[in-house]
């Protein structure tokens, strides 16, 4: 379709705005309130333009094009009241350096002093360089403010973890109120008072944690101004480079822009452009991946246990030293850990290594206990192929959605922003669950139900949903329901969205199977969903579960031999070890826990930030990452390690020699890999590949006592990264942690 | 049905139960029943009279004898002579200014004698909580009509061709409004009714709904029907309880009689209404802002286009018209389109209920036909200025009207000659200002309701009406400079053009309508530090005239900051400097003295 803007045709389709279709033509609206991940709002009414044979003036960020529409964005009468608001605006905003006559030479000469507790001007503000209402300053050509300055009443508050208020510096734009409803459902921010009073704040004036707020920081990520900041940023450089990196802290996929400055990381944001996050991310992600790569327990050398004691030593007498003590035992004798937070790259060769050379006993992680791998597991049992595969869309896109004891914030925060947009599309949201959970707040329909008793709750759904239909099925009574923590109100309420609002989606975590009484529930769940046309959606939790599922598939365990283990090789989450009672104790891994020092060799690997490799999110998308960041001291990727480690017991052939070689053999050697152009990852990521048959042996192969208690042993802490506890080590993290909302 | 020789109606509205209309009722009762009148003689509580400078009132039906401001007290004597000995009691009738001899007759008052009602054809005759009262003034018969008789087609045509514009202040043609609204495929669709009144001095919706409210039942139920509704809700403000109760008394009635609810009238159509009690903003009274409280969001307006009939509560169709529309629809499809085209002018057909208020003698609520001038409104209706003063301007359309000047008084009253003069309908608030008033202090009350009701939503009316008051401030504070004024236009131009709803956009009226009228009276305030109708403060004194002062003290003792000294027989003098202006001793200055005079401009005299 076409339209004229400033006399030049354009073409566009679907339904843009006109600032939309402006910006992507390069025809600069400055505008302050509108922002591509919210509803058109209309209120700061910088981006108004002239439309032919309409009366005054609409926003450019609120109209739609239309065909053959008249548009004027730079008319002198729209100039001049363009800066008439502007100006008024400024008025309330601290402006002095915005119209000083030193500004260039300012700009050019002075560094931003932040370390001020309120900002009275640009260079005292964190947003400065990246300030909006700057650039809009200059996009309108403003020199002066005719008004005298007002400065909002009220302190900075700074009570809360993570994140500043100021509201002196606010311009009353609204994303922030706006992202926080729209986007993350959390309606934790509101507009507060009315008129030239109004401010933004939290119910009862509390702090954000008091709130309900889960501290996604999407908020600050909107803000234009510097009113709501990362605390953590308010003090430091601005960044001099950007690199984007994956977050490695859950199975979402987001990408992060990590800001750095001289190598060092300032701050990460989430990309906008990250296919799987589209510029949200969550507290972790957001705030703590400083915390987690320069932690004082990161392991920056290697050690060698001498004389009882673990003492520093080189990477060659480390790798000598593992190899020496692995090659001495024979095959069955060695169980080996692998972690669900490894690349694909680290996974591929750990396996072909403890499958090749090591001929371990076992390999042991966390996929059986996973909620793909008990769907795969079951999918192969009765020959049926389960997708494991969705699109985040999709959920968005969702009639119904039952969400099974997962707190979505926390553990699925992505698929929590997909769930908001459902809820806002008209979808209905069940939640059922054991625990109270913030999830649940925006729910229309709960069920809290006693841990074990998933199975009869499914079937009575299903029984419902007949009902529903117009079947004569009896449902159980109301004091059989109240033991499963419904009523039969809420029962019809939630048969009938099921039968009325498709599809239905059923999002499922690694919860689910403990609280819901394993194995038997699922089979439920599954017929249900059969029953109403629905999809379960496995949702787990770890950076690479559903890559290390594919990867530990195409290596089943074969050997026969029932000797004793004598050695571990620990590259992930293992019960603890008595230091002396295992045998020989090789130990990979990024941070010290509690096996560390159970090891005799402690083999120091890189994080994700510091390495290049690929993770498949929840989702089944596979995406390449890094390096972001020089490794920390003298880390090494885990591939690297491994094959250092092969090649030293003479098997260097066998193992890939590069991350490429490795994503090349992944392609050629794991079928849900097969012919994915690897070696040239599109940054949309690729899908993985749903296999209807599959060919290998089903995983459930014997596993020692011990190594299956650490697959699939205690649930897994969200906050877990590589063995460290992200809410133990950091004080905000855990404040918000402590502070779940409680179930509404 | 009992038969009553006399019915005593009491007007029941908002400003006589205030003035004590329910102590009277009861007295009247009290009085009628001691004397065992009780089977000839009917007290009844109607809606308002709209005379309301005048209560509490009792008009004597059937003769229309018209009493006011009544006290208990004198409840004995009136019900002694007129009910018993038939005798009407002339010290109780109105008396009108500059005249001595009292007008008897409801009917012959100048007050009511230059009404058309249509809108408030009941008020004052029937009991509002009696849906057999509304009944039998043939209430209920447009329903019915329009249910049985007409296709919904037929309703919109019929009010297309009536020519009824919406009276909540734009004027859009109601009509055409329906007509979007119906053509729109999304179901269900809503109406609304706009209760929300919330400019000062306006009492016009808050009367409709205490007198009539089957009146707005009706026409919501006849909307309903056009566009094909089977929900509507009244956003009543809650500053109006017994508006609400009447409402509620209202819609509970016509439930019960099948007027409302399920298979109305056994014709198979299913309407119902439900009362939604609006917190007081005045933004909710824009309509999106409105459909928001209604969800129950913060009281925001959103950009239009889109327009509520295609968009509005939930997303839905929805129509919103003002009480007063509402309540012209039952009219217009009873007595059919032509007979109210008749009325009006080209563009401005019907009656319009103002609230008229100020300065002026007969305060109160007023129905006349559009295109009636200014002048017969403010003379003819109102009786003119009390105090013999002179009339200066009269302010129309509340915060986002105008002040229209004495030259203008001939200007007939319809949507376009308001607008061209720099005011507009609004919801019809007439505030009449003499020359006591000073237009700097007007526009500078109203910019600071502006200030404090704007949302926050949009900029430039957040900020930019603050910014004008703090200039009107500075200008009535003597404080002001002549590129004041050039800022002033060209801010109220920013939020004329910038705002993002009607109170924002409209919010300037009163500076730039005062600008163009009383240009003179700024620059007054700015170039000679002057106010010339010595109310702003900061350019006023007061001073004690030697010559005229008897040194009674009276002034000394009423000066709450003792700025005046003086002994008894001497003269008194005022401390300018500890003066406060509040003008207590004008006030207590016995006027065969006449000492305090107050003056303004350079050098303390003018």
């Amino acid at each position: 379709m076409n339209i004229i803007i400033d006399g030049r045709p354009l073409v566009f389709d679907g339904r843009p705005t006109i600032l939309e279709v402006a910006k992507a033509n390069g025809i600069l609206i400055p505008s302050l309130c509108e922002h591509p991940a919210l509803e058109p709002y209309g209120a700061c009414r910088l981006c108004l333009v002239e439309v032919k044979d309409r009366r005054g003036y609409m926003p450019a960020c609120t109209t739609f094009a239309e065909e053959g529409l008249e548009v004027r964005t730079d008319s002198p009468e729209l100039k001049s009241l363009r800066r008439g608001i502007l100006e008024l605006i400024l008025a309330e905003h601290p402006h002095a350096c915005l119209v000083c006559d030193e500004k260039s030479s300012c700009d050019d000469y002075k560094s931003t002093i932040r370390k001020t507790g309120e900002p009275t001007g640009c260079v005292l503000c964190s947003a400065n360089g990246r300030c909006q209402l700057q650039k809009a300053v200059e996009a309108v050509g403003l020199e002066r403010v005719p008004y005298p300055a007002l400065r909002r009443e009220g302190e900075v508050r700074r009570d809360d973890p993570f994140i500043d208020r100021d509201n002196s510096l606010c311009i009353l734009c609204g994303r922030c109120v706006r992202i926080c409803s729209e986007v993350r459902g959390a309606s934790v921010l509101t507009f507060v008072a009315r008129g030239s009073e109004t401010v933004i704040g939290t119910a009862m004036d509390r702090r954000l944690v008091d709130s309900g707020c889960r501290f996604c920081g999407a908020c600050v990520d909107v803000c234009p101004t510097g009113s709501l900041a990362d605390r953590s940023v308010r003090y430091e450089r601005l960044p001099d480079s950007e690199v984007k990196a994956l977050c490695p802290f859950c199975a979402q996929g987001c990408r992060l822009k990590i800001g750095l400055w001289d190598g060092r990381v300032v701050e990460t944001l989430p990309d906008p452009e990250g296919p799987a996050n589209r510029g949200q991310a969550c507290v972790k992600g957001r705030f703590l991946v400083k915390t987690a790569v320069g932690h004082p327990r990161r392991l920056l050398r290697p050690m060698v246990r001498r004389d009882g004691r673990l003492e520093a030593a080189s990477w060659d007498e480390a790798l000598n030293a593992a190899a020496a003590g692995l090659k001495a035992l024979g095959d069955g004798q060695i169980a080996v850990t692998a972690s669900a937070q490894s690349s694909c790259e680290d996974l591929f060769a750990l396996h072909r290594f403890a499958a090749d050379i090591l001929k371990a006993r076992s390999i042991a992680g966390p996929w059986e206990g996973s909620a793909a791998g008990a769907l795969r597991a079951h999918g192969r049992r009765t020959g049926q192929s389960l997708a494991l595969n969705f699109q985040m869309a999709d959920i968005g896109r969702a009639g119904t959605i039952v969400v099974f004891e997962e707190d979505l914030p926390e553990t699925q925060p992505i698929v929590g922003v997909e769930v908001t947009r459902a809820v806002r599309n008209g979808a209905t949201l069940v939640h059922i669950g054991t625990e109270a959970l913030g999830a649940s707040s925006r729910a229309a329909l709960r069920a809290a139900l006693p841990a074990g008793k998933g199975q009869a709750l499914l079937k009575s759904l299903a029984a419902a949903v007949r009902k529903v239909r117009g079947a004569a099925v009896k449902i159980d009574g109301p004091k059989k329901l109240r033991s499963l923590g419904l009523t039969r109100g809420t029962l019809l309420d939630i048969a009938q969205a099921l039968e009325t609002r498709k599809p239905a989606f059923y999002l499922v975590g690694p919860a689910f199977l403990g609280a819901f009484g394993g194995r038997s529930a699922l089979v439920e769940l599954l017929n249900l969903a059969a029953l109403t046309d629905g999809r379960v959606i496995p949702l787990d939790g770890e950076a690479n579960g559903r890559g290390g599922l594919e990867i530990a598939g195409a290596f089943p365990v074969e050997t026969a031999s029932r000797r004793k283990v004598r050695a571990f090789y620990l590259a992930g989450p293992s019960p603890k070890l008595e230091p002396g009672a295992a045998g020989f104790v090789v130990f990979q891994g990024s941070y010290e826990d509690e096996n560390t020092a159970a090891a005799d060799v402690v083999l120091p690997e890189a994080t994700s930030f510091e390495t290049e490799g690929t993770f498949v999110n929840v989702e089944g998308r596979v995406q390449l990452t890094g390096p972001a960041l020089e490794p920390a001291g003298e880390a090494r990727p885990g591939w690297r390690i491994l094959a250092d480690l092969a090649a030293r017991m003479d098997r260097a052939e066998i193992l890939p020699s590069s991350g490429g070689d490795a994503r090349k053999d992944l392609a050629r050697t794991v079928a849900a890999f097969g012919g994915l152009a690897m070696a040239a990852l599109p940054d949309q990521g690729l899908v993985l590949h749903e296999e209807p048959a599959w060919p290998g042996a089903v995983t459930d192969a014997p596993l020692t006592a011990r190594a299956a208690a650490s697959a699939g042993a205690a649930p897994r802490d969200p906050d877990d990264y590589k063995g460290l506890n992200l809410a133990l080590e950091n004080k905000s993290l855990k404040l918000v942690r402590g502070r779940r909302c409680p179930r509404s | 049905m009992k038969h009553h020789r006399t019915h005593l109606l009491v007007c029941a509205g908002t400003g006589c139960v205030s003035c004590g209309a329910f102590t009277l009722k009861e007295a009247l009762e009290k009085e009628v029943a001691g004397r065992g009148l009780q089977d000839e003689v009917l007290v009844v509580a109607t809606g308002c009279n709209g005379f309301c400078e005048r209560g509490p009132i009792v008009v004597v039906h059937p003769e229309g004898i018209f009493y006011q401001r009544l006290t208990p007290e004198d409840v004995p004597f009136l019900v002694e002579e007129h009910l018993v000995k038939g005798r009407p009691v002339q010290k109780f009738m109105y008396v009108p200014p500059a005249e001595a001899k009292p007008v008897p007759k409801m009917t012959d008052i100048d007050f009511f004698k230059h009404q058309r009602l249509i809108v408030l054809r009941n008020r004052g005759r029937i009991d509002p909580e009696k849906i057999e009262e509304y009944i039998a003034y043939d209430g209920y018969e447009a329903m019915a009509k329009a249910l049985t008789e007409m296709t919904p087609e037929g309703i919109i045509a019929e009010i297309s061709a009536s020519g009824l514009r919406g009276r909540g202040g734009a004027g859009f043609p109601t009509g055409r409004k329906w007509a979007l609204c119906r053509r729109e495929k999304a179901e269900p669709k809503y109406i609304i009714c706009n209760g929300d009144e919330g400019d000062p001095g306006a009492f016009m919706d808050r009367s409709v709904l205490e007198a009539d409210p089957h009146a707005v039942v009706e026409g919501m139920v006849i909307g309903a029907r056009a566009i094909g509704a089977e929900k509507g809700f009244l956003y009543i403000r809650d500053e109006y309880p017994l508006a609400v109760q009447r409402m509620g008394v209202a819609l509970g009635q016509a439930r019960e009689l099948g007027l409302l609810g399920k298979d109305i009238l056994g014709t198979g159509f299913d309407f119902d209404l439900e009362i939604v009690r609006g917190a007081g903003a005045f933004v909710s009274g824009e309509e999106t802002a409105l459909i928001a409280s209604i969800e129950g969001q913060r009281a925001y307006p959103r950009q239009r286009p889109p327009y509520p009939a295609e968009h509005g509560l939930w997303g839905r169709p929805t129509v919103i018209n003002n009480v007063e529309t509402w309540a012209n629809v039952p009219s217009i499809i009873s007595r059919g389109a032509a007979w109210f085209a008749g009325l009006g002018t080209g563009t401005s057909k019907g009656t319009k209920v103002f609230s008229l208020v100020g300065k002026i003698n007969n305060t109160g609520l007023v129905e006349v036909p559009m295109g009636i001038r200014l002048r017969e409104i403010v003379y003819g209706i109102g009786g003119g200025i009390p105090g013999g003063r002179e009339f200066k301007a009269i302010q129309i359309g509340g915060p986002s009207g105008g002040c229209v000047p004495r030259d203008l008084l001939d200007l007939p009253v319809d949507y376009e000659s308001l607008t061209k003069a720099g005011a507009m309908m609004g919801s019809g608030g007439m505030i009449v200002m003499d020359e006591d008033t000073c237009m700097v202090d007007i526009a500078l009350y109203f910019l600071r309701f502006t200030e404090e009701e704007s949302c926050g939503k949009c900029a430039p009316c957040r900020l930019g009406t603050r910014q004008m008051a703090g200039i009107l401030a500075r200008i009535a504070g003597g404080q002001g400079t002549d590129d004041d004024l050039r800022k002033l236009e060209e801010l109220a131009l920013t939020v004329k053009q910038g705002a993002l709803c009607g109170l924002g956009q409209t919010a300037p009226n009163p500076v730039l309508s005062t600008l163009r009228y009383f240009r003179d009276e700024y620059e007054a305030h700015i170039r000679e530090r002057r106010c010339p109708a010595k109310v702003c403060k900061n350019l006023i004194t007061y001073d004690i005239e030697p010559d005229k002062c008897v040194g009674c003290l009276l002034c000394l003792k009423a000066c709450p900051v003792n700025a005046i000294t003086g002994e008894r027989k001497q003269v008194h003098v005022i401390d300018q400097a500890a003066c406060i202006k509040c003008g207590a001793c004008m006030n207590i200055c016995p006027p065969k003295v006449g000492a305090v005079s107050k003056h303004s401009g350079e050098g303390g005299r003018s």
